[in-house]
């Protein structure tokens, strides 16, 4: 069974939030596809009842108790969250007006 | 310079040279090297860090090398784990700036027993590659042939210990990325159990396969390293709640039962376009084990033909979803492009643009393989596939207490030689298995090609069994010296 599907390039470089140049998206495309006719393999084997893995051993789910543990601010009094922030405002990471 | 934990520390105790002395000669080292194997030089740290080892060798009198088994040494540290206050780029643009407020937990417990945090290393961008060609920091050269490549994605750690630059390193490996590197370099390099060494503030590329790990020039160091990092973490969920492995140094010395030693083969492992020279090294490594009474056995791991296309949709769609939180927001660089931006998702097109190539690729496949419709025929897919994969290793673990073979097909190639991402993603193919069933394996020195690039074995067991892995590999490395 063939897997392969063509790629729509502009579809998923807006869902993977990735603008491309021109060059970009000629290469990818061409790249890609041949990725995705190599991973036809997959398509020879049958799969029926075979429960995918998704981790390599089967952990338990890990829980921990729901306390917050701040990193706390730095000589300032600023939180050390924010010391790598782009921007800035008010103890906040400053985007874009988004509404 | 000396390069082995135990001859530093006699050093140390015979007062023939200071914790500082040392880390300035290493220093001085990487400095002066054109390798291209440090993104960071930690100098202020370091320099503190041998300090203090030399005030706890004046105060003991001698290294204490039960609490302190790292006391004094120069490691050089992937730039993908945090330190809080140093930055982290995981070699990207995108993270040029980073600093991080918090410092990983491998990190805190090799500075725990001791060790000197020398510099952050070199890598593929985001640990993407097989030769650290991807690097937004340029490429690394292979520590003794310099038109080649030291292999990736954990190049700069590989070249930094080859180059003498650092006593150890520390890589991960998420589809062979420190075994690569140690079998193209000529060092040990080992890949623990998934879950032994916490993932907390590594950076994650693939999350359900990165495991961190030593890159050394002996199994002993190895081992030393890895007694100092794995164990339980509760901030890190996949962490395996199992007792700390603590004496796999102390245990290496321990007589081998060799009449009951089975050591699996795998004819798959044996592939076509294996290098002549590598497989009759690898092969004179077998004899050497059969030699000591050991069993040779044949294995059959029949799906490893489909470990490269499993590794290349799981790894990728694991990735497209971690790369969503680098976006200009809360951490690293937001271009100039972004903060022009007008709504949302184009700032988030523009913030993103600073990835690499290798790197976009990835997450346009993974977002793909993700994607509404297409989920099921490829992500879905590739892990049924690999649960077959690691069913291969349960059944041949049932035979065999070890499996050996070659770490891959080739020796270290020239820059530029694997032009198309596909040949570049099949030269993985020895080494994506273990990562896929989450099992231990080293690449250990077994020989030289005629052009002197070295030759690596490469050494699987079962989860959690480092202790009989290293063992093995030591009395190897030990057999073959004498």
């Amino acid at each position: 069974m063939a897997l392969t599907q063509p790629i729509n390039m502009r579809q998923i470089a807006q869902l993977a939030r990735l603008e491309l140049t021109a060059e970009e998206d000629l290469a990818f495309t061409e790249q890609i596809d041949q990725v995705l006719r190599y991973m036809d393999v997959l398509g020879e084997l049958k799969l029926e009842g075979v429960e995918p893995l998704f981790q390599p051993h089967d952990l338990p789910t890990a829980f921990r108790v729901d306390v917050a543990h701040p990193f706390g601010v730095d000589s300032n009094g600023q939180p050390k969250t924010l010391a790598s922030a782009p921007d800035v405002q008010d103890s906040g990471f400053k985007v874009p007006q988004i509404v | 310079m000396i390069q082995k934990i135990d001859e530093i520390h006699g050093a140390f105790d015979r007062r023939e040279i200071t914790a500082v002395q040392l880390t300035k000669k290493y220093l001085e080292a990487a400095r002066a090297s054109r390798l291209n194997s440090f993104i960071t030089l930690c100098e202020e740290r370091a320099l503190g860090q041998a300090r203090a080892a030399d005030e706890k060798i004046a105060s003991h009198g001698r290294v204490p090398r039960d609490s302190h088994p790292l006391l004094g040494i120069p490691l050089g540290i992937k730039d993908i784990f945090t330190i809080e206050g140093v930055r982290t780029t995981c070699a990207s643009k995108m993270l040029d700036n980073y600093v991080p407020p918090y410092t990983a937990t491998l990190v805190e417990r090799l500075e725990a027993k001791g060790a000197v945090t020398l510099g952050k290393t070199n890598m593929d961008e985001f640990a993407m590659g097989g030769s650290n060609e991807n690097s937004a920091y340029g490429n690394v050269l292979h520590p003794t042939h310099p038109d080649r490549v030291p292999g990736g994605s954990s190049g700069g750690s590989a070249a930094a210990v080859g180059g003498g630059l650092c006593v150890a390193s520390i890589g991960t490996d998420t589809g062979g990325s420190i075994r690569l590197p140690a079998h193209y370099c000529g060092l040990v390099g080992l890949k623990p159990t998934y879950g032994s060494v916490s993932r907390y503030g590594m950076v994650a590329f693939a999350s359900s396969l990165d495991q961190a790990g030593p890159m050394t020039t002996s199994v002993r160091d190895a081992a030393i390293l890895f007694d100092a990092m794995n164990g339980h973490d509760p901030r890190d969920s996949t962490s395996a709640n199992v007792p700390p492995s603590a004496k796999t140094a102390a245990a290496l010395t321990e007589e081998i039962d060799w009449k009951n030693l089975k050591i699996g083969v795998p004819a798959e492992y044996f592939v076509e376009g294996l290098a002549p020279e590598v497989e009759a090294s690898v092969r004179a490594a077998l004899q050497w084990f059969e030699s000591k009474g050991a069993k040779l056995v044949p294995v059959s791991l029949p799906h490893t033909r489909y470990s490269v296309a499993v590794y290349y949709i799981v790894a990728v769609s694991e990735a497209s979803s971690n790369l969503a939180r680098i976006d200009g927001v809360r951490f690293g660089v937001r271009p100039p492009g972004a903060r022009e931006a007008t709504d949302l998702a184009d700032f988030y097109r523009k913030a993103r643009a600073l990835f690499g190539p290798e790197v976009k690729r990835r997450i346009i496949l993974g977002t793909f393989t993700l994607s509404s419709g297409y989920a099921d025929a490829y992500f879905r897919r590739a892990c049924q596939v690999r649960r077959l994969i690691r069913q291969d290793f349960d059944e041949a673990f049932t035979k065999v207490d070890l499996i050996a073979g070659p770490v891959s097909p080739t020796t270290a190639f020239r820059f530029g030689e694997k032009s198309d991402p596909l040949q570049m993603y099949l030269n993985d193919i020895l080494t994506i298995p273990a990562n896929l069933a989450g099992l231990p394996a080293l690449s250990m020195p077994c020989g030289q090609d005629g052009a002197g690039l070295p030759i690596g074995l490469h050494l699987i067991a079962p989860p959690f069994a480092e202790a009989a892995l290293l063992q093995a590999a030591n009395a190897f490395e030990q057999g073959r010296r004498a």
